[in-house]
C-alpha cells in the first residue's frame, strides 16, 4: 500500500529541486541532481515522485540551455560539442544529450530513493 | 518475504545504476573529461557560447595597470591597444592574448616544457621525453638571465596580464571550453613560459635532423654518390642568392670525404624514428617568402615590402594580429600567442618580416664511450663523467614517469642505439632573442634595425627590411657554427677534434642593403653564392631548391610598369611552378606524339601550351605533378631498391628534384639513369616512360577524360584544428604546390602562407590576412572568419586604433587600474 503525497507538495518539491539543481550547476556541482532526486523520492515516496524527480532534474539542466538559447549562444555550441563527441555537428544533438544526462541523474537518484524507501518502510 | 527480496534487489540495482552514472559522469574517455563536468550547462563546455560573445563598449578593471588603457577591437577582431606607458601596453596585451588564445598558449608551453602527457595521457610521453631531453626549458631559464631589466619588465607585465585573465576566468568559471573538454585548469603564466614559447618556434624552424638523414643516405648510396646527388651547391640554387658577394675571404674548402659505419646508421635510424612523431605547432617544412623593392620600381616612388611565412596552417592560428601603441612602441603586425613581441610587422618608420634561413644549426656528435667507463665519454684526451638530469613526468590517468637524461659537453644525448649521439643545437645557446625583437620594434632605420638584431642567435632568419626613407635590405644574423676539419652534415666525432670553433662573424652573415637591382628576395633558398667563405649547409634539406625565389624574381622583373600593392599581392598568390616552366619544353620534346594512344595524346595536348601555373582548375597541373613524381620514381626507385635506402624518396624529393632538373636540362653526365641491374637509359626515355605511367595512373583514378582532371581533385589544403578534426577547415581543393610562391606542399597540404603582409611606404598603408581568426573558441564568430578572405586572396588593411574606431563594427574596452 503506497501512501500518496499531496500533489501540491510533490509539485512544490519538484520546483524546489529545479532551483537547487540549477544553482548547483552554476558552481559546477553537476551531480547534485542525483542526491536531490534521491531525497525527493526517499522523503516523498510514491511513483509520482519518481517522475517528478527526473522531470525536475531535466528541467534544472535544461534551464541554463534555455537561457543560452534566448541569448543566441546555444545552437553553435551544441553543434561544435556534437562534432567533438563524434556525432554529426547538428545544433540539437549535444543539447539533447545534456538534458537526457540530467534526466538520467534525476531518474537514477529518484529510483534509488524510492527503492531504499521501500526496503526500509515496506508498508509506506 | 518475496516482496522484501524484490525490493532489496531493486535497491541494489538502483545503486549500481547510480554508481554507473556517477562513474561515467566523472571519468572520461581518453584525454576527455567525464560527461558530467563536460555537459554541465552552466560551467561545462557550454560556456563556449557566452565566451564567444563579441566585445562591446565597456569598462573593465585590470589589476596592475598604472593608468587607464584601452583596447579597440575592429570588426575582424584585431585589438588596437593603447596605453600610457610600456608596462600597461604589455599588461593589456597579455590580458588580450589570454582572453582569446589561452588554451593554445598553454598547449604550446606544455610541449616545450614536456608536460603534454599530464593533460593528454601517456601517448604523449615520448614527446615530453624528447622535449625534456632537448632542453627548451633549460635554455629558457638561461635566456631569462640575459634579458635587460627593461626587457624582463616587459615579460613580467605580459605575464601579469595573462594571469589577470586566468584568475578572472577561474573566478567566473568561464575558462576556455577546451580546458573543460580536457578537465584541467591552467597554471599561472611565468616568464619562463614566454621564453619556452620562443624556444618552440626555434625548434620548429631550426632543429634539424638532416645530418641523420644524410647518414642513412651516405651509408646506403655511398659517400661519392650521395655528395653528387645532394651537393652543397645545387644547380637550381646558383642564380638566386640575395647576397651573391663579393666576400671578404676565400671560398670555403670542399667537405672532406665521408665514412659512415653500421653503428652510425643504426643511431640515425633510431633518432629519426624518435623525432618523427613530434607535433608541429609552427613549421612542418621550412618555407616562406619575403621581398622588398625600392622606389625606383614602384608607382609611389617608395618601397614595397612583402612577407608570407609558410608555417603550419592551424585553427587557432600560430599568429595573433595586434596594433600596439605606447610612448615607446607603435607597432602593427602579428604576435605568437604567449610572447609579447611582433616578429613580423611595422612601426611608423620601418617594416620587417622573416623567412627561415635554414642554414645548418644542428650538429650531432658521436661520443666515444666504453663499457669499462660507464656513464663517461672520452673528450680532449680524457674520460669525463656525463651530467645527469632526472625528471618526473606527470601522466594523466597514471603514475608519474621517471625520466633521466645524460649530457656531454656537446649537449644532451638523444640516443644510445648503435652509437651514443649527442646534439649540439644552436637553439640551445642562451640568448636575449625576445629582447632583440623588442628593440627591432622600436628601431627607426637600417643601422638601428641591425643593432637590434646583433644578438639574435636562433632560429636564423632572413629579416627583410624596408623603410619610409626609401631603403630596403635583408639581414640574416644568427649562429652559423664553424667546425674544424670534419663533415658537419654527418654526425661528428665527439672526442674534441671536431668541436665548434666559432661562428660566422656578424659582419659576414648573409645580408644585402639597397642593392643595384633594386630588389631583395628570400624564399629559403641558399642566401649566398658558391664562393661564400663558410660552410653553412647542403642542399639536402638545409635550403630550398630555389624555385620560389626564382619565380618571385621573375614575376617582379616581368611586370610591365611600376609596381603597386596589387602587383605584390598577386605575387604572394602566384601559383606558377618554375620547375614545370623549365622542364615542360624538354618533356614535350621527349614524348613522341605519334606513338601515343588517344588518351595519352589528349593528355599531352593538355600540357602543351600550359603556362606552368598550378591552378586549382587546371588538368595540366595534375598531369605535370603526376609526371614529375613518376619521373623521380622511375629515376631513383631502382637505386633505392637496390641499395635498400632507409629514407623514403618523398622525404628528399626536393633536393633530388633539383639534381634531376640539372641533369635533364643540362645534359650533364650522370649515372642516375643507369641504375644497377638495369639497362642504361636517357633522360628522354625515362621522361617518356614516366609520362605514360602518370597519365595511365590518372586515368585509372579519375576516368579517361583528361580535361576533367582538375588539380583540385588531386590537391587540397587542410587547416587543421589543434584539438579535434571536427573543428578543422577543409580539406578543400586548392592550387599551388611546394615550388610555388603560394606554397602548398603535399596532396593534402597542411602548411603554407600563414600570414600574408604587404607594406606600402608610398601611402604608409599596410595590408594583411591569415587563414584562421583571432579567437580559439570554435563557437566564436572570430574563429575562422578570415579563412575565406585568405583563400580568395583578399587582404585587410592593418589600421591604427584611430582608424579602427572610426569604422563600423568596432568596440572598445576601457581598462581601468
Amino acid at each position: 500500500m503506497i501512501r500518496r503525497q499531496p500533489a501540491r507538495l510533490v509539485a512544490a518539491a519538484g520546483v524546489l529541486m529545479v532551483v537547487v539543481i540549477w544553482a548547483g550547476l552554476q558552481i559546477g556541482i553537476w551531480w547534485l541532481a542525483l542526491p536531490a532526486s534521491f531525497l525527493l523520492t526517499f522523503l516523498l515516496a510514491g511513483g509520482r515522485s519518481v517522475h517528478t524527480a527526473w522531470l525536475a532534474a531535466a528541467a534544472g539542466w535544461a534551464l541554463p540551455l534555455v537561457l543560452l538559447t534566448v541569448r543566441g549562444q546555444a545552437a553553435r555550441s551544441s553543434a561544435v560539442l556534437s562534432g567533438i563527441l563524434g556525432f554529426p555537428s547538428l545544433p540539437v544533438l549535444a543539447a539533447l544529450l545534456t538534458v537526457v544526462f540530467g534526466a538520467l541523474l534525476g531518474l537514477g537518484g529518484g529510483w534509488l530513493g524510492s527503492a531504499i524507501s521501500r526496503v526500509l518502510w515496506p508498508a509506506r | 518475504m518475496v516482496r522484501r527480496s524484490g525490493a532489496l534487489a531493486n535497491a541494489i540495482l538502483a545503486t549500481v545504476v547510480c554508481g554507473g552514472l556517477l562513474y561515467a559522469g566523472t571519468n572520461g574517455a581518453g584525454p576527455l573529461t567525464g560527461v558530467g563536468p563536460l555537459l554541465d550547462p552552466a560551467t561545462g563546455f557550454w560556456t563556449a557560447g557566452p565566451d564567444a560573445a563579441l566585445p562591446h563598449d565597456q569598462s573593465l578593471q585590470l589589476t596592475g595597470l598604472h593608468a587607464q588603457a584601452s583596447v579597440t577591437f575592429d570588426a575582424l577582431g584585431v585589438p588596437h591597444i593603447r596605453a600610457r606607458d610600456d608596462h600597461d601596453l604589455f599588461l593589456a596585451l597579455g590580458y588580450v592574448h589570454a582572453r582569446y588564445r589561452l588554451f593554445e598558449m598553454d598547449l604550446i608551453r606544455r610541449q616545450g616544457e614536456g608536460r603534454l602527457a599530464q593533460v593528454l595521457g601517456s601517448k604523449l610521453l615520448p614527446v615530453d621525453e624528447f622535449e625534456l631531453d632537448l632542453g627548451l626549458s633549460r635554455t629558457a631559464q638561461q635566456d631569462l638571465k640575459r634579458l635587460a631589466p627593461d626587457e624582463r619588465a616587459v615579460l613580467q607585465a605580459y605575464a601579469d596580464g595573462v594571469n589577470a585573465r586566468i584568475h578572472e576566468a577561474e573566478t567566473e568559471r568561464n575558462l576556455p571550453a577546451f580546458f573543460k573538454l580536457l578537465g584541467y585548469e591552467p597554471a599561472n603564466w611565468q616568464l619562463l613560459d614566454t621564453a619556452v614559447i620562443k624556444g618552440i618556434q626555434a625548434q620548429d624552424l631550426a632543429y634539424q635532423t638532416n645530418p641523420l638523414t644524410n647518414t642513412r643516405l651516405v651509408k646506403a648510396l655511398g659517400a661519392d654518390r650521395a655528395s653528387r646527388w645532394f651537393p652543397v651547391l645545387p644547380a637550381s640554387n646558383r642564380d638566386t642568392p640575395y647576397d651573391p658577394g663579393p666576400y671578404q675571404t676565400a671560398a670555403a674548402a670542399p667537405l672532406p670525404a665521408a665514412v659512415v659505419g653500421d653503428g652510425a646508421d643504426a643511431a640515425a635510424a633510431s633518432l629519426l624514428s624518435r623525432t618523427a612523431g613530434l607535433p608541429k605547432f609552427a613549421a612542418e617544412t621550412g618555407a616562406s617568402n619575403n621581398w622588398a623593392v625600392d622606389g625606383t620600381l614602384t608607382a609611389s616612388g617608395k618601397p614595397l615590402m612583402a612577407n608570407d611565412p609558410h608555417l603550419a596552417l592551424n585553427l587557432p592560428s600560430v599568429w595573433f594580429q595586434v596594433d600596439l601603441e605606447s610612448p615607446s612602441y607603435h607597432v602593427r603586425g602579428v604576435t605568437f600567442p604567449g610572447a609579447p613581441v611582433v616578429p613580423i610587422g611595422r612601426n611608423e618608420q620601418i617594416s620587417w618580416g622573416a623567412t627561415d634561413t635554414q642554414n645548418q644549426a644542428t650538429l650531432y656528435y658521436a661520443e666515444k664511450t666504453d663499457p669499462a667507463h660507464p656513464d663517461q665519454y672520452f673528450w680532449q684526451g680524457a674520460w669525463h663523467r656525463m651530467e645527469r638530469i632526472s625528471y618526473d613526468i606527470p601522466v594523466k590517468g597514471g603514475s608519474a614517469e621517471h625520466h633521466e637524461l645524460k649530457l656531454t659537453v656537446h649537449g644532451p644525448i638523444l640516443t644510445q642505439q648503435g652509437q651514443t649521439l649527442a646534439v649540439e643545437w644552436m637553439g640551445n645557446v642562451p640568448s636575449s632573442g625576445l629582447g632583440s625583437i623588442l628593440r627591432m620594434m622600436r628601431a627607426g632605420d637600417w643601422p638601428g634595425f641591425k643593432a637590434a638584431l646583433k644578438d639574435w642567435t636562433s632560429p636564423t632568419q632572413n629579416w627583410v627590411y624596408a623603410d619610409a626613407a626609401g631603403h630596403i635590405g635583408i639581414y640574416a644574423p644568427g649562429l652559423y657554427p664553424i667546425v674544424k676539419a670534419a663533415r658537419p652534415d654527418l654526425p661528428l666525432p665527439g672526442t674534441g677534434e671536431a668541436d665548434v670553433v666559432g661562428t660566422v662573424p656578424l659582419e659576414q652573415v648573409p645580408q644585402v642593403y639597397d642593392p643595384p637591382g633594386h630588389m631583395v628576395v628570400s624564399a629559403n633558398q641558399r642566401p649566398v653564392g658558391g664562393d661564400y667563405p663558410y660552410y653553412i649547409g647542403t642542399s639536402q634539406d638545409d635550403f630550398d631548391p630555389g624555385y620560389r625565389a626564382a619565380e618571385i624574381r621573375t614575376a617582379l622583373q616581368s611586370l610591365k610598369g611600376p609596381l603597386t600593392v596589387l602587383d605584390v599581392q598577386r605575387i604572394q598568390l602566384d601559383d606558377r611552378d618554375q620547375l614545370a616552366v623549365r622542364v615542360l619544353p624538354r618533356l614535350l620534346g621527349a614524348v613522341g606524339e605519334a606513338d601515343l594512344d588517344p588518351l595519352h595524346r589528349q593528355a599531352l595536348a593538355e600540357i602543351r601550351g600550359w603556362d606552368g601555373v598550378m591552378r586549382a582548375s587546371s588538368p595540366a597541373a595534375s598531369i605535370w605533378d603526376a609526371f614529375w613524381r613518376e619521373y623521380l620514381s622511375q629515376t631513383f626507385q631502382p637505386w633505392w631498391d637496390h641499395y635498400r635506402v632507409g629514407v623514403p624518396i618523398t622525404e628528399v624529393a626536393g633536393p633530388l628534384g633539383g639534381a634531376l632538373e640539372g641533369w635533364t636540362l643540362s645534359g650533364a653526365p650522370t649515372d642516375a639513369f643507369s641504375p644497377p641491374g638495369s639497362v642504361s637509359a636517357t633522360p628522354d626515355l625515362v621522361m617518356a616512360t614516366a609520362f605514360g605511367k602518370a597519365v595511365s595512373s590518372l586515368a585509372r583514378r579519375f576516368g579517361s577524360r583528361p580535361e576533367t582532371w582538375a588539380w583540385s581533385r588531386v590537391h587540397q589544403r587542410l587547416i587543421a584544428s589543434l584539438v579535434d578534426t571536427s573543428l578543422s577547415y577543409g580539406p578543400r581543393g586548392a592550387g599551388g604546390d611546394e615550388r610555388t610562391p603560394d606554397a602548398a606542399a603535399g596532396t593534402v597540404s597542411t602548411h603554407g602562407p600563414s600570414w600574408r603582409m604587404v607594406v606600402d611606404w608610398g601611402s604608409g598603408r599596410s595590408y594583411g590576412v591569415y587563414p584562421a581568426g583571432q579567437a580559439e573558441n570554435p563557437v566564436s564568430a572570430w574563429y575562422e572568419n578570415l579563412v575565406d578572405d585568405w583563400w580568395a586572396g583578399r587582404y585587410h588593411e592593418m589600421t591604427t586604433a584611430a582608424e579602427a574606431e572610426s569604422r563600423s563594427g568596432s568596440a572598445t574596452w576601457t581598462l581601468q587600474p
